[in-house]
């Protein structure tokens, strides 16, 4: 051994960072390109890379000899295991994507209820507020419902078909906005969704109660069947995905709390993609079936299929052999 | 918040993470929210050119399907673009990337879209109140390891990626190498007298971070330590005129010492191996 032995050493070192270098950029499938050898060539220089390491910050090396050795540590760390921890992630989620939704929401059933309860609660408290004393309905109801004047009996709103497109696509993105609202105000607490959820029960009360009161309640709830069932539905499930998280702050468990938001994460995010599909479909009632001129029976018929559609792909998705076992 | 966060691999490695701060992250977020604003204007900009032979062909107006594509393209460009970009480019946006900073798992390891999903999706409560980020500022400023609250629930960290390559591989490694043979450096033996052990430590000291200083400081600094060296080493000082070369002399000569030293070093304690070795028992 005539050498110097810090040759050997710094020629794994300059191995090891050209070997990372170019796989950080076939970041696809980096490590399915290399043969055996190779592999087990790059594990043995990253075990010895994450020895040096520790040895030179133990030892007290120089701050930047340790630096260099940190980042060759991180390049290898997230080459080796990122390759692992992509492959398991994606066949977990991927074959029960759509099953999760409905056994997220089954199993936290009890965050439905309450944000139900909250929101058609001041919807039925504010609608009889508004009957018994109609003066209430100045302050609570927006100016543009309060001389209203619906198209039909059957239909508030003509709107012409040409803007339609329009309506639709300004009505799913201004809910799915709310919907984001109430899932993300689920962190200060539940606070921000128990008054989001409060706050458009109250409109919607008022303006029944308002209509009522005009006698116009026939073309109100003409107007509002046919894509109100999902749409309601889905606002109160995007309340349910706050409560999700308010809940893991109230009541985290036998761990801590930043570790029961983390375990509900997923959840209550999967509750809330599938609250933006259904407002998906809810908007497209809205902006094309709703304003058009089908009668009453219809309106009734689209408001009784789609939510029997929903409620029993809620109800029964993914029931049976993934139900054990699963933590959503 | 501290500074950097130590994360521990299986290998038991620990690995140090420097944690960005508010100031770096708000900075990026304003640059991407430049970007949101081209990438919207872009976006509508191709909808119309797009739509120019459409109406001329069918002889309709831009109309409504139009506007209904322009306010579904306005709410996916609003709420998709971090949580395509991030997901997509493994915790980088454009912001980030000129910032220097980077999203990562709390394992350390590159985010995917469902991390991307979570922390982009609440930031409706880290907002809050709208524009401000008052309330996600606060909770990242009180967070040991900066984050907010969607960083919370999704598990991930935002970390400052670059930081200068100041190391040689040829000094780093030697220094490695020589701790891990276990031996401690001998004074180096030459014509003209010893060179110190301390005097060694230094000279590995400044070699390992010369990249650093500025250049004449650089300069005056490998001068002042090899003038008194030429003499022992016993060689003449080779004159040189510019600055870079006389740097250039002193940085290798320098080098050149600290080399020998190791190698000598080792030489006694590879003879001292080899010699068990024959001896059997």
């Amino acid at each position: 051994m005539e050498t110097f032995e810090g040759k050997e050493k710094q020629e794994l070192w300059r191995r090891f960072e050209k070997a990372t270098e170019r796989l950080k950029k076939r970041r696809k499938k980096s490590l399915q390109a290399l043969s055996e050898s190779e592999l087990m060539d790059l594990l043995d220089q990253y075990q010895s890379i994450t020895a040096d390491l520790a040895r030179a910050r133990s030892l007290g090396a120089p701050h930047t000899i340790v630096d260099r050795l940190n980042r060759m540590a991180v390049a290898g760390h997230i080459i080796l295991y990122g390759c692992a921890a992509k492959t398991s992630r994606n066949e977990s989620t991927r074959s029960t994507w759509w099953h999760a939704f409905a056994r997220a929401v089954r199993k936290h059933i009890w965050a439905l209820g309450l944000s139900s309860i909250l929101f058609y609660g001041a919807a039925v408290v504010v609608y009889f507020s508004v009957l018994n004393n109609p003066q209430l309905g100045f302050d609570l109801v927006p100016d543009e419902f309060l001389h209203f004047n619906p198209a039909k009996e059957d239909n508030m709103h003509d709107i012409p078909s040409l803007s339609r497109p329009i309506a639709a696509s300004r009505i799913m993105s201004n809910n799915i906005q709310v919907s984001l609202l109430a899932f993300g105000m689920g962190l200060t607490a539940g606070i921000g969704t128990v008054s989001i959820l409060i706050f458009n029960g109250m409109h919607l009360g008022a303006i029944a109660g308002w209509f009522a009161i005009q006698g116009n309640s026939r073309a109100l709830w003409g107007w509002i069947m046919p894509h109100g069932g999902v749409e309601l539905l889905a606002i109160s499930l995007a309340g349910a995905a706050g409560f999700l998280l308010a809940k893991a702050i109230y009541c985290p468990g036998q761990v801590s709390r930043r570790t029961a938001l983390k375990q509900i994460g997923r959840s209550a995010l999967v509750m809330e993609v599938g609250v933006m599909v259904m407002l998906v479909f809810a908007g497209l009632i809205e902006g094309f079936v709703s304003p058009s001129a089908i009668g009453y029976p219809v309106r009734i018929a689209v408001l009784a299929t789609t939510l029997t559609i929903w409620i029993s792909y809620l109800a029964l998705a993914g029931r049976g052999k993934y139900e054990l076992g699963t933590n959503d | 918040m501290k500074d950097s966060i130590f994360l521990s691999t299986p290998e038991h490695a620990a690995l140090e993470f420097e944690l960005a701060g508010l100031g770096s992250r708000f900075l990026a977020h304003l640059i991407d929210l430049l970007f949101i604003v081209l990438a919207l204007v872009g976006f509508w900009l191709i909808l119309f050119l797009g739509a120019i032979p459409l109406m001329s062909w069918q002889g309709l107006g831009f109309g409504s399907y139009g506007i209904a594509m322009m306010i579904l393209i306005f709410f996916v460009v609003m709420w998709g673009y971090f949580f395509l970009i991030e997901g997509y480019f493994q915790g980088i946006t454009p912001g980030k990337k000129y910032m220097g900073l980077r999203v990562l798992r709390e394992d350390g390891l590159p985010i995917g879209f469902y991390e991307s999903a979570v922390r982009n999706f609440l930031r409706a409560a880290d907002a809050f109140p709208p524009p401000t980020y008052a309330l996600g500022g606060i909770v990242m400023h009180l967070d040991p390891s900066g984050k907010r609250l969607g960083d919370m629930v999704a598990g991930t960290i935002v970390i400052r990626e670059t930081f200068p390559n100041t190391i040689e591989t040829r000094t780093g490694a030697a220094w490695v190498a020589r701790v891990e043979q276990g031996h401690s450096r001998k004074p180096l033996s030459l014509p003209g007298g010893n060179i110190t052990v301390k005097q060694l430590d230094l000279i590995e000291q400044y070699l390992s971070r010369n990249s650093t200083f500025p250049i004449e400081r650089r300069q005056a600094l490998a001068q002042s330590m090899a003038d008194p060296l030429w003499k022992i080493s016993g060689r003449d000082k080779p004159e040189k005129n510019s600055l870079e070369d006389i740097l250039l002399r002193d940085e290798s000569f320098l080098q050149e010492l600290l080399d020998l030293a190791n190698e000598q070093s080792l030489k006694t304690a590879t003879t001292r191996t080899t010699r068990s070795e024959t001896t059997f028992f």
